[in-house]
């Protein structure tokens, strides 16, 4: 077994134990980085004199016998968190040179908690994305095919733990940024309640929605990276003043009497058959084990993704307003203050983030706001009170992560709606602010390529625990496996 | 729903933004497009429902005291920026 194999946990223990040491497991996964990157573009910066440092300083604690809970293991930061003294792209060229003066809340978690930074993981340009391919940077490649799209917007951060470049990354989700892309590359990503993880120096999408949150290969790595990042910050007027668990523990549950809703809206025509197949088979292995399968409604899904998209553009358009050529980033001079706005804007913005923004204007605009803007704010009330109503019947509600697995690099890019409706599933959790993960459930061909889909799993607010110990049942259940590029040929 | 490009053109003056006439135009469709998707809302009944603008769901917005916290950082800041002077962000003329 190769160093970089080793999960977060595994390799926080060796450290500890003094096994192995912080700087050997760095440049184990700094070698794999280097070696993987070109074929798989993960990592737009490879912080490769920070992480040695950190790794340094990290032995030196184990050495003084200081160790903390996640001590020396490197990990993969996705790219829309500020890092101090470390380029900060968000994937788009109107950020050029950005090196923040300060550190985000939850990246300064993880460095206190012993973490290593690695590197700045790819994504779709300000997380506005569901396949990795409007980064200024290039398209990830998904591991398992590379003709494929990691899934997105997290697509670099998933497809770094997905061939074992690192044990664990951040990720944000804003629709389905994390749950998305751990489906199509076959590991593990929670989105936290909303309030859980500060937003704090993540540049910011559509800030009702961003929530940042873990990505690894098990549920229980997944458990200690958020045990890690997450936490009540005064610096971000909602976050949750809640205390956090020890998640990784006591991730053991009896399923029998386990209340799991099955919402007949996600059960839909245009699910992929194969996707299907792989959720009943992991519905039948819970009510074989014993717990209670209920079909319940939540009857405004359809709504989700239309009111998405009213609402994060709206919140886009507001946010991205900060992007004037002044303050930091791109500058295109133009001939008085109001022409270089906009000639530093056209330069530095992809489509997609073009689009948007214009939507967003839209719906913000004076005759069209409460047609769109409050409507979709009414819709969205609805949406959250439907899933207020089953969870006083069921624990958790179980659906498909994503309608299909992984498609084909360019295949839905010429069409904005095709590509929204990547997230079918997974907005209105975010709409709603409730918790959601995307465990690995098994592998479907497809054009003879064997690719991971994965099973949603959403609980009430702030039930992580629970959440993270069904995820980890399931997984007791499966027997997936994540095999290398190279094993896989 | 379809906008036309006067509409297009309010946008991009909204938006600080500016296409070549072939973006343009393929914007305007592409926008058309989105909004057509996005309408289905309006045959959702959202009689006295109230607007829901936030999904915090642990307390309401927290208040500090008003009070300085931090250093000074005014130098790392401008440092970062494409251009500045004196201690003060340069952007170009505003006054003839």
């Amino acid at each position: 077994m190769e160093l970089y194999e080793l999960g977060l946990k595994e390799a926080a223990t060796k450290i500890k134990n003094k096994e192995i040491s912080s700087t050997d497991l760095t440049k184990a996964c700094l070698e794999r980085m280097n070696a993987r990157n070109d074929t798989i573009n993960a990592f737009i910066t490879i912080a490769e004199d920070q992480a040695l440092e950190m790794a340094e300083r990290s032995d030196k604690r184990v050495k003084d016998g200081n160790p903390r809970l996640i001590e020396g293991v490197p990990l993969g930061i996705k790219d829309l968190f500020c890092t101090k003294g470390v380029l900060t792209t968000a994937a788009s060229h109107i950020l050029d040179g950005f090196v923040p003066p300060y550190e985000s809340t939850v990246t300064g978690h993880l460095w206190d908690a012993g973490g290593v930074l690695l590197g700045k993981t790819n994504l779709d340009e300000f997380a506005m994305g569901a396949s990795n391919e409007t980064s200024y940077y290039g398209t990830v490649k998904n591991p398992w095919d590379d003709s494929r799209i990691p899934g997105g917007s997290s697509g670099g951060s998933a497809a770094a733990v997905a061939d074992w470049q690192c044990p664990a990354t951040t990720g944000t989700d804003t629709g389905g940024s994390i749950r998305q892309p751990a489906s199509m590359t076959g590991i593990v990503g929670l989105k936290p309640t909303y309030g859980r993880c500060s937003r704090w120096g993540v540049v910011a999408f559509a800030s009702s929605l961003d929530q940042a949150g873990p990505m690894a290969r098990s549920v229980e790595d997944c458990a200690l990276m958020f045990r890690a990042m997450s936490g009540f910050d005064p610096l971000d007027s909602t976050s949750a003043d809640k205390p956090i668990e020890n998640y990784d523990e006591g991730l053991e549950m009896d399923v029998k009497g386990l209340r799991i809703g099955l919402p007949k809206e996600y059960f839909i025509e245009g699910l992929d058959p194969q996707v299907k197949a792989v959720i009943d088979a992991a519905i039948k292995r819970f009510e074989d084990a014993g717990a209670e399968i209920k079909q319940i409604s939540l009857p405004h899904t359809e709504y989700a993704v239309p009111t998405y998209y009213i609402v994060a553009p709206a919140e886009a358009a507001a946010n991205l307003a900060r992007y004037d050529g002044m303050r930091f980033g791109l500058r295109i001079e133009g001939d008085n203050l109001v022409d270089t706005y906009i000639k530093s804007r056209s330069a530095g913005f992809g489509t997609e983030v073009k689009r948007r923004i214009m939507i967003g204007n839209y719906t913000l605009s004076s005759g069209y706001y409460d047609a769109y803007y409050t409507k979709a704010q009414r819709v969205r009330a609805l949406i959250a009170g439907d899933f207020d109503a089953v969870f006083e019947d069921v624990d958790v509600i179980m659906t498909p992560t994503a309608p299909t697995p992984a498609f084909k690099i360019g295949e839905k890019v010429s069409d904005p709606v095709q590509m929204y409706l990547s997230d079918v599933f997974t907005v209105a959790t975010s709409l709603a602010g409730l918790p959601g993960i995307s465990v690995p459930a098994a592998t479907v061909s497809v054009d003879g390529s064997d690719l991971p889909v994965g099973v949603q799993m959403i609980a009430p607010a702030f039930a992580e625990k629970k959440l993270l110990q069904v995820a980890y049942a399931h997984e007791q259940m499966t027997n997936f496996e994540l095999k290398k590029a190279e094993v896989r040929g | 729903m379809s906008i036309d490009l006067k509409t297009v053109d309010k946008l991009c003056k909204l938006s600080m933004l500016d296409f070549e006439a072939s973006e343009k135009e393929e914007m305007r469709e592409e926008l058309s497009k989105i909004l057509d998707f996005v309408s289905q809302l309006q045959s959702a009944n959202t009689d006295g429902v109230e607007p829901m603008s936030s999904s915090v769901h642990a307390q309401s917005t927290p208040e500090r005291e008003d009070v300085i916290t931090g250093d000074d950082q005014r130098d790392s800041y401008l440092a970062v920026s494409p251009k500045s002077e004196m201690g003060f962000y340069t952007v170009p003329r505003v006054v003839e």
